[in-house]
């Protein structure tokens, strides 16, 4: 087997092991909460890295989704799976709703139509509270306890929604990898490379970016409705522009169209910060730093600067 | 095949098409010769839905290309291929060569068509699998007349293929160009190398300020005097 491979089959098994060995409670939550992170960013990554579509409405979203599933299993009983799998199916017709007439404006008046999606759905749920609760929505219930073979699983646990949103992460990228290496996929980079020349061959440009910003929703609130339950409670920041723009902060540092910066970004930006807790307060400072260092010296983010490094560390860096 | 009636196009308030009026008819090569900034490369992007047009005319076998977007009339059977190329540099040869399936949405015959592609341009096959922006000037022009040729097309719009290259390579490309009308295409030639383009056409249009100034037999206007002091540098 390939040394590469080992190294990677050693990480994952590490990733794995992580809740057998770490035993506090805290710092489960601190590994769940940055895969949490991850899966948004590589979502977000399908849209912008791989079409070029610059979201500011990512977080939104993700917000839709998480308030969708709670409001289902709170107001309506509905249990958690459907109210999880129907959450997600609401966020993704209004992404479609949103996006039709959205993807047809281009470049800096898309980013600006965006950032006003975030802000105007962040408005709605903070002032709708006899929907959504206003400045909180708690009460979400947790994921009960299952008894499976006379053995009986605390699917409320810590441990359990760290294996969740792993596998959740795992599943995210597999299907990332596959629309990437289809047709599709291709059509999504001859779009991010040049619009009007992949409309000259025939794609249907504005169908294709349709595909890939309610793929990128879909896969967002599908992880929102499952945070909202992880949570217990929920707030109208999580939808809104200033979380979108911290996921744009991370994909853009971590490096585009990469497993790798995928993981960075959000271990830099979010793990780090949270990490040491003495720089927290510093936080939009320590954000813009890190942003003006990764523009500057290295513009295809980090995981790009140490892909270019030396041809054999390209092969390295997934 | 094509014709163009009467065509005005502008860009905010400024006219860059003044009544145009161009045909092309099947198994022809149409050369439009013109200065830069005459308005060659604006015919072609109203031609494939690129830019918009009120006044006039396009019709294609008759039918209008009025409103239609360009994935549309690329489906009807126009092939762009622009100003240097327009290569996708991050993928390889092949998948710029499968993109170009996309208009006519074939894909049963795929591998027929990479040989049809490969058999015109050997050097594209030995490169199948190289990033497209590894390619010379000149193979980058061939990858995009062959991946126009991926869709089988009913009118290729070539802009300026030869722009940049040595004279050799020019040669060579004005082989192909010849070699794909042989093969039965149809084609709008647009070109600032004005000798070549009404060496190998056979009628050709003289563009001026965006207005057509002077049309006719390709070999005529290749003794025209004017002509050869306007554009064949003598």
């Amino acid at each position: 087997m390939h040394p590469r491979f080992i190294i990677y089959f050693l990480i994952g098994l590490a990733v794995v092991l992580v809740p057998v060995f770490v035993q506090s409670n805290y710092w489960i939550y601190m590994f769940t909460m940055v895969g949490i992170f991850m899966v948004l960013v590589s979502s977000l990554d399908l849209a912008y890295g791989h079409t070029g579509l610059v979201s500011l409405a990512h977080a939104a979203f993700f917000g839709i989704g998480a308030y969708s599933s709670a409001i289902l299993q709170l107001k309506l009983a509905v249990p958690i799976l459907p109210a999880l799998l129907l959450g997600t199916l609401i966020t993704a017709i209004i992404a479609a709703a949103i996006g039709w007439p959205m993807l047809r404006i281009r470049g800096p008046y898309f980013v600006l139509g965006t950032l006003a999606i975030g802000i105007a759905i962040e408005i709605i749920i903070h002032n709708w509270d006899g929907l959504t609760g206003g400045v909180s929505l708690s009460g979400i219930p947790m994921f009960p306890e299952v008894t499976i073979f006379g053995t009986t699983f605390d699917l409320s646990s810590k441990r359990f929604f760290y294996y969740l949103v792993l596998a959740v992460l795992v599943v995210t990228q597999i299907l990332i990898r596959r629309i990437v290496n289809s047709r599709t996929g291709r059509t999504f980079a001859s779009i991010r490379e040049n619009e009007d020349l992949a409309a000259a061959l025939g794609m249907n440009v504005s169908g294709y970016k349709l595909i890939s910003f309610v793929a990128a929703s879909t896969i967002a609130a599908f992880m929102g409705g499952i945070y909202a339950n992880y949570m217990g409670a929920i707030e109208p920041e999580i939808a809104g522009s200033h979380m979108s723009f911290n996921l744009l902060v991370m994909i853009v540092v971590g490096g585009t169209r990469s497993i790798a910066g995928a993981v960075i970004g959000p271990l830099l930006l979010w793990f780090v910060p949270e990490f040491l807790e003495a720089a927290q307060m510093y936080r939009p400072l320590f954000f813009g730093a890190i942003l003006i260092i990764v523009i500057i010296f290295m513009p295809t983010g980090i995981a790009g600067k140490l892909r270019s490094l030396h041809p054999r560390m390209a092969k390295w860096i997934p | 095949m094509i014709n163009l009636q009467e065509l005005n196009v502008y860009y905010g308030k400024s006219q860059a098409l003044h009544d145009i009026s161009i045909s092309v008819r099947s198994g022809e090569i149409v050369a439009l010769i013109g200065a830069n900034g005459a308005g060659k490369t604006t015919v072609l992007k109203a031609i494939s839905g690129l830019i918009p047009w009120s006044d006039g005319e396009i019709t294609l076998n008759d039918q209008s290309l009025r409103g239609k977007k360009a994935e549309r009339i690329a489906k009807m059977g126009i092939a762009h291929v622009p100003e240097r190329g327009g290569i996708f540099g991050k993928m390889t040869v092949l998948e710029n060569l499968e993109i170009g399936t996309v208009a006519g949405s074939q894909r049963k015959d795929l591998e027929q068509r990479f040989d049809k592609v490969f058999k015109l341009f050997p050097r594209l096959k030995e490169r199948r699998s190289q990033l497209s922006s590894q390619l010379s000037g000149g193979e980058r022009q061939m990858l995009a007349i062959g991946r126009a040729m991926m869709s089988d097309p009913q009118l290729y719009l070539l802009d300026e293929p030869t722009l940049g290259m040595s004279p050799l390579m020019v040669r060579h490309l004005a082989n192909i160009v010849e070699e794909v009308r042989n093969q039965g295409g149809t084609i709008l030639l647009v070109e600032q190398n004005a000798r070549m383009a009404l060496k190998i056409s056979q009628r050709a249009y003289v563009l001026e300020i965006g207005r057509v100034t002077r049309q006719g037999a390709s070999e005529e206007l290749l003794q025209d005097e004017k002509i050869i002091k306007a554009y064949l540098g003598l």
